[in-house]
């Protein structure tokens, strides 16, 4: 565990569809973290800085480049199933590299490249963090 | 600028803030839907707001970006009031409708009340601003609806105002209006507007068994009689319709002339029949009145005047005039308060007695000013009270005008309390609602700002805000930021405008102006004005003049900049000064429109101007004095219209200062072409004057003049042709009692076998008949039986009468008597002109005194004047007559002039000449025969007798008339016969003490029995010489004794 984790600044949410994404992310992930804000800048170089949600807005993303296609199946069918992920359209539970499980859903188009050797990959994917469950 | 509190304050000034927009939506059926950008702490979510019905809230009880996308800010703008335009705030947004599960049609039409919470450290979430929309559409498109809003009141700005009905409308009728856009007014004060005259049909009735229908008589009107005196509602000149006589023509529809709770008149050409009471007769007719509007409030009317594009103003006030007000039923079965003003008087008694209307019959009714208060709103004189009323009369929820204790509007109201100003008028005509509101704000220097509710802010020069370059944004760490500075070229260079208004007490249906400066010049004068026609203060409109044409017209520059949301608390309307090298300076603007953006960064357009603003207080204009145009006098009858090409069109009001009844002898080229009816209507009217159109009128039965003081008057006397109905008198004047003029016409009898007098003066009594009259400038063209001793026409006959009758420059021809008068008390005769008449031109019996003042007669048959009396009650003048008798035969006298007991008779002066051939007049041709006249004095007449009678022919016979003085005559008897005695001058029985003296007799024939003087036997005591007789048989023959008359026999 980290120090501090987007499990420490996100609230306890419930997932539209209780469906658990539990495929380890390869390579280099990234979490992405903002919040709603804007600053105005005057002439005189004086700024205003206007908060506009006080709600982190988390991304993560990584890619996928060696999966079984038994992996790649799950995540397909997590992908494109209307009473799953439903593209980015239902959220659901992402068990994440820190331990925690977070409420997360799509947030990219799902690109799929294979290997003559019934490999599989998913060069890019991107989930917005919404919450996390109560555990 | 906003009113803040200090946390508010604090929180718009703070540079690091949250931001947080409330939105609650209600669609139209009232359900609610409530989303907020973040947790809302500082949102009372239980308030006025019931969690468990008819509340729609999201998953989170808050509305993620995704919901609520799009959401432009919001647009606020200043009311343009100097044009007219009250701009709307506007703001748009997306409404997620993921599923479609909202219907987007429940949206339009509903409502919106956005909320900016702030929160920044030290200060908890509070809220700062709220506007509330009215949602003007709602689009659906790919899940999202499209939400468009206004501010709310933009809604209640549609349509026309005052929202009360059309009178017009209320009571149809075929009246036309020169405005048809007058409606029932919605006053304030004391309002002096005009008020539609509308026609309510069959607003009077009445019904009774006692009224009975009497017929015209001797030219009077007909009448309708009520025994039980129930007629007091019937109105004089309405056009009535009777029912329920059993005569047909008793019933049907008629004028009312004059009436009185007894009695109804009618033209006298009506053709009632009598006809007693008994039957159940109904007499209702419509009547106009002048619309105040609701029933159930109450109106107390002070003045009414004519309007003012009616010429001369004549104002009736309450204190000498009656305004009747009673409530009429429009056929929906509502009810309506009117009034009538009683302000005609009908019988010219001085009193008003009937409701007066200004119109033109058959044309444009107008709407007179009429100067009133209406209960609710007479006390309602602060321009606060007069727009919050019409707001929420435009349909503006009471809740939603700021206008509870400490609002602005109490604000507004004790400012204008301070300035003194007040309003006074009313809203009588349909206008855009923009433009009511829009001209209630600039007369008193106000505006509207719609946030949650509608607030009335007094505009004001001071700067709320001073913009420097901490205030301006830039949108990128290096350049310029965001200030622009744009010159307008301005279209209008006018420095100064005018301003519509009107004093108090004056009507309101037609404005002064006053030019009045944008600034301090007036040199280049705007073709704009402005209404004010609430304000009566002269200074005060000339501040609202100068207020106005200053953002009017003097605007030089549009500057642009985005500020940070520390400008949040700045207004549109506000002053701010713009303070930076980099800007220009320092100078004030105008904020025309601000957007506020999501992120609180704010869009400002402002107004730069070429002077200094001017508040209220900075203007002491002098009031003015309005000179009063006292012009009394004006042409009448017009000077325009069909008799501008006669003399009387040009002159008549200085001729005559009065007024005509014009009758002409066809239709449209006079007020009337029933000669009688004008007569009737002169009566009603208590006397005047008529005017009669060159042309022939032709009666149908005798004329009956009124007893009231009288003038007829014909435009030319051989252009006017008055024709009696043969048999009948043309004018009859009996037993009246006033004075009559009548003038300038010529009389052409129409008597073919029975005779009448064409002017006949007459009463039953001379008691009864006192008239007045003079007849003047008139020929008279009678019929006669055209031989001697026939039967013939009276010209003028003043028969019995008391008064006095003048007759002046009358020509007279034919008829049997010219002119009579009988047992009458005094008659003057002046240049008459007569020829052919057969008995006298002038005859006169039993007369009081008289003058015959030059007489000029041709072809006189018996007599050219008689004055047979019978009892010595009169004094005469006969003088000026210049007579030649007609060549008559045999039938009786012919007399120049024969006079019997008259006291004192001059005459003098006169030419009687009687020339004929033949056998003459059988007892003898003479030019004065006098009886029993005392005291005569016959001096300097010219008689001329040649004739060829076989009876006597006598230069002047005077028979018992005693102290007479016969001096100074020329008479000239030549007759051939040698049968009888001719005299020069006899005195008969009884004439003694006479003067005879300076005559000059010729008897032309030197017969013997031609006698120049004779005296008879009682004929004593007479005196005179230096007569001269010649060619006579006997000079002088005195048959009398103790007479001494002598003349020289040449």
């Amino acid at each position: 565990m980290a120090a501090a984790e987007m499990y420490d600044y996100l609230s306890t949410i419930t997932a539209d569809v209780d469906q658990t994404l539990a495929i380890d992310a390869q390579g280099s992930l990234t979490e992405e973290g903002s919040f709603n804000q804007v600053i105005h800048l005057a002439d005189d170089a004086s700024e205003e800085r206007i908060t506009l949600s006080s709600n982190p807005l988390f991304y993560v993303s990584w890619p996928w480049n060696v999966l079984t296609e038994a992996e790649a199946g799950t995540i397909f069918d997590l992908y494109f199933d209307a009473a799953k992920a439903n593209g980015m359209g239902n959220s659901f539970k992402w068990t994440a590299h820190d331990g925690h499980t977070y409420v997360v859903r799509f947030d990219c188009k799902l690109s799929r490249t294979g290997q003559a050797v019934s490999r599989w990959g998913y060069p890019s994917v991107r989930l917005r963090v919404l919450g996390r469950i109560a555990d | 600028m906003l009113s803040l509190t200090a946390t508010q304050t604090a929180l718009v000034a703070a540079t690091s803030k949250a931001a947080m927009w409330s939105f609650l939506i209600t669609d139209k059926n009232g359900v609610i839907y409530r989303f907020v950008s973040e947790p809302a702490a500082a949102i009372a979510w239980a308030t006025g707001i019931s969690w468990d019905t008819g509340i729609t809230w999201d998953a989170g009880d808050h509305l993620s970006s995704i919901v609520l996308t799009d959401f432009s800010g919001i647009d606020l703008r200043r009311n343009l009031a100097e044009g007219a335009i009250i701009a709307p705030s506007e703001t748009t947004f997306n409404l997620s409708n993921a599923g479609s599960t909202l219907t987007f049609s429940d949206f339009k039409g509903g409502s919106v009340l956005i909320e900016l919470y702030l929160e920044a450290s030290g200060y908890a979430q509070t809220k700062v601003a709220g506007w509330r929309f009215a949602i003007k559409t709602a689009e659906p498109a790919y899940q999202n609806i499209r939400i468009v809003c206004e501010d709310f009141l933009q809604k209640y700005l549609r349509g026309d105002y005052p929202n009360t009905r059309l009178p017009a409308d209320i009571f149809a009728s075929n009246r036309s209006y020169e405005n048809d856009g007058v409606c029932i007014p919605v006053p304030f004060g004391t309002a002096y507007v005009p008020l539609r005259d509308v026609y309510v049909d069959g607003a009077v009735t009445v019904t009774a068994a006692t009224i009975a229908a009497v017929a015209s008589a001797a030219g009077a009107n007909c009448k309708f009689t009520d025994s039980a005196s129930g007629l007091g509602a019937i109105q004089v000149g309405a056009t009535v319709t009777v029912s329920g006589f059993t005569t047909a023509a008793n019933n049907g529809s008629f004028q009312v002339l004059k009436a009185s709770a007894a009695e109804l008149e009618i033209a006298y050409d009506a053709g009632l029949v009598d006809e007693a009471e008994g039957d159940d007769v109904t007499i209702t007719h419509g009547a106009g009145y002048l619309m105040l509007g609701d029933p159930a409030r109450t109106y107390t009317i002070t003045k009414i005047r004519n309007p003012s594009d009616l010429g001369y103003k004549s104002e009736y006030a309450s204190a000498s005039y009656t305004f009747t007000q009673s409530t009429v039923t429009d056929a929906d079965g509502d009810t309506w308060r009117v009034f009538q003003p009683i302000i005609a008087d009908t019988d010219l008694d001085g009193t008003a007695d009937a409701p007066g209307s200004f119109g033109v019959p058959g044309g444009l009714t107008y709407d007179p000013p009429v100067q009133f208060t209406r209960d609710d709103t007479a006390s309602m004189t602060n321009p606060a009270d007069v727009i919050a009323f019409v707001l929420e009369d435009m349909g503006v929820p009471s809740a939603w005008i700021d206008d509870a204790a400490g609002g602005t509007f109490a604000t507004a109201h004790t400012t204008f309390d301070g300035w003194g100003l007040t309003f006074n008028g009313a809203f009588w005509y349909k206008e855009p609602r923009e433009t009511v509101l829009a001209r209630l704000l600039n007369m008193c220097h106000a505006t509207l700002r719609v946030g949650e509710l509608v607030e009335l802010h007094v505009l004001s020069k001071t700067s709320q805000k001073t913009i420097t370059a901490a205030e301006v944004l830039r949108s990128a760490d290096q350049g310029e930021g965001s200030f622009t500075y744009r010159d307008v070229l301005a279209e209008n260079y006018s420095d100064c405008g005018h301003v519509a208004w009107q004093e108090s007490g004056a009507a309101q249906d037609r404005f002064m102006k006053v030019l009045v400066p944008a600034k301090a010049t007036r040199a280049v004068v705007s073709g704009e004005i402005l209404e004010c026609p609430f304000v009566q203060d002269s200074q005060d409109i000339q501040r609202i003049g100068t207020l106005y044409y200053y953002r009017k017209l003097l605007k030089d520059a549009e500057i642009g900049l985005l500020a940070p949301g520390t400008c949040l608390a700045l207004q549109p309307d506000d002053v701010a000064t713009i303070n930076h090298a980099n800007y220009g300076g320092s100078y004030a603007v105008l904020i025309d429109a601000m957007k506020i953006m999501k992120d609180l960064s704010i869009q400002f357009t402002a107004s730069h101007y070429s002077a200094a603003m001017d508040d209220w207080g900075d203007l002491s204009p002098a009031a003015l004095t309005i000179p009063a145009d006292d012009t009394a006098h004006a042409w009448q009858p017009s000077i325009s219209g069909p008799q501008t090409d006669q003399d009387i069109g040009r002159t008549a009001y200085t001729q005559w200062g009065k007024e005509y009844l014009t009758v002409g002898p066809t239709t449209n080229v006079g007020q009337e072409t029933d000669l009688q009816k004008a007569l009737n209507a002169v009566g009603q009217a208590g006397g005047g004057a008529i005017y009669l159109l060159n042309g022939t009128y032709q009666m149908t039965d005798v004329l009956y003049p009124p007893d009231v003081n009288l003038e007829i008057a014909g435009q030319s006397r051989g252009g006017v042709e008055l024709k009696n109905k043969a048999g009948s008198n043309l004018l009859a004047l009996h037993n009246l009692t006033k004075s009559y003029n009548f003038h300038d016409f010529t009389v052409t009898s129409q008597d073919a076998a029975t005779y009448k007098a064409l002017i006949n003066v007459y009463g039953d009594t001379a008691a009864e008949n006192t008239a007045q009259v003079t007849l003047e400038r008139i020929s008279l063209s009678l019929s006669d039986g055209g031989s001697w001793g026939g039967n013939g026409d009276y010209g003028i006959q003043n028969y019995k009468s008391d008064g006095r009758m003048i007759v002046r420059d009358v020509r007279i021809s034919g008829g049997k008597i010219g002119i009579y008068a009988g047992e009458a008390a005094a008659i003057v005769l002046n240049a008459i002109e007569c020829d052919a008449v057969l008995l006298a031109d002038v005859y006169l019996g039993e007369m009081g005194d008289f003058v015959v003042d030059t007489l000029m007669s041709r072809d006189f048959w018996q007599n050219c004047v008689a004055v047979v009396n019978t009892v010595t009650a009169s004094r005469g003048v006969i003088r000026g007559i210049n007579a030649i008798g007609k060549a008559i035969s045999g039938a009786a006298n012919q007399y120049g002039v024969q006079v019997a007991y008259i006291d004192k008779l001059q005459f003098a002066e006169n030419t009687i000449r009687i020339a004929h051939a033949g056998t003459g007049a059988a007892s003898g041709s003479i030019g004065l025969i006098m009886t029993a006249c005392n005291e005569a004095e016959l001096k300097k007449n010219i008689v001329d007798i040649d004739v060829s009678d076989t009876s006597a022919a006598t230069g002047l016979s005077i028979n018992a008339s005693n102290d007479c003085i016969i001096a100074n005559n020329r008479v000239k008897v030549d007759n051939d016969d040698t049968t009888a005695n001719h005299e020069g001058i006899i005195l008969a029985s009884n004439s003694s003490r006479c003067v005879v003296a300076g005559n000059n007799i010729d008897m032309v024939n030197n017969d013997a029995k031609d006698l120049g003087i004779c005296l008879n036997s009682g004929s004593n005591n007479n005196q005179g010489g230096d007569n001269i007789t010649y060619n006579c048989g006997t000079s002088v023959n005195d048959g009398g004794t103790g007479n001494a008359i002598t003349a020289k026999d040449v």
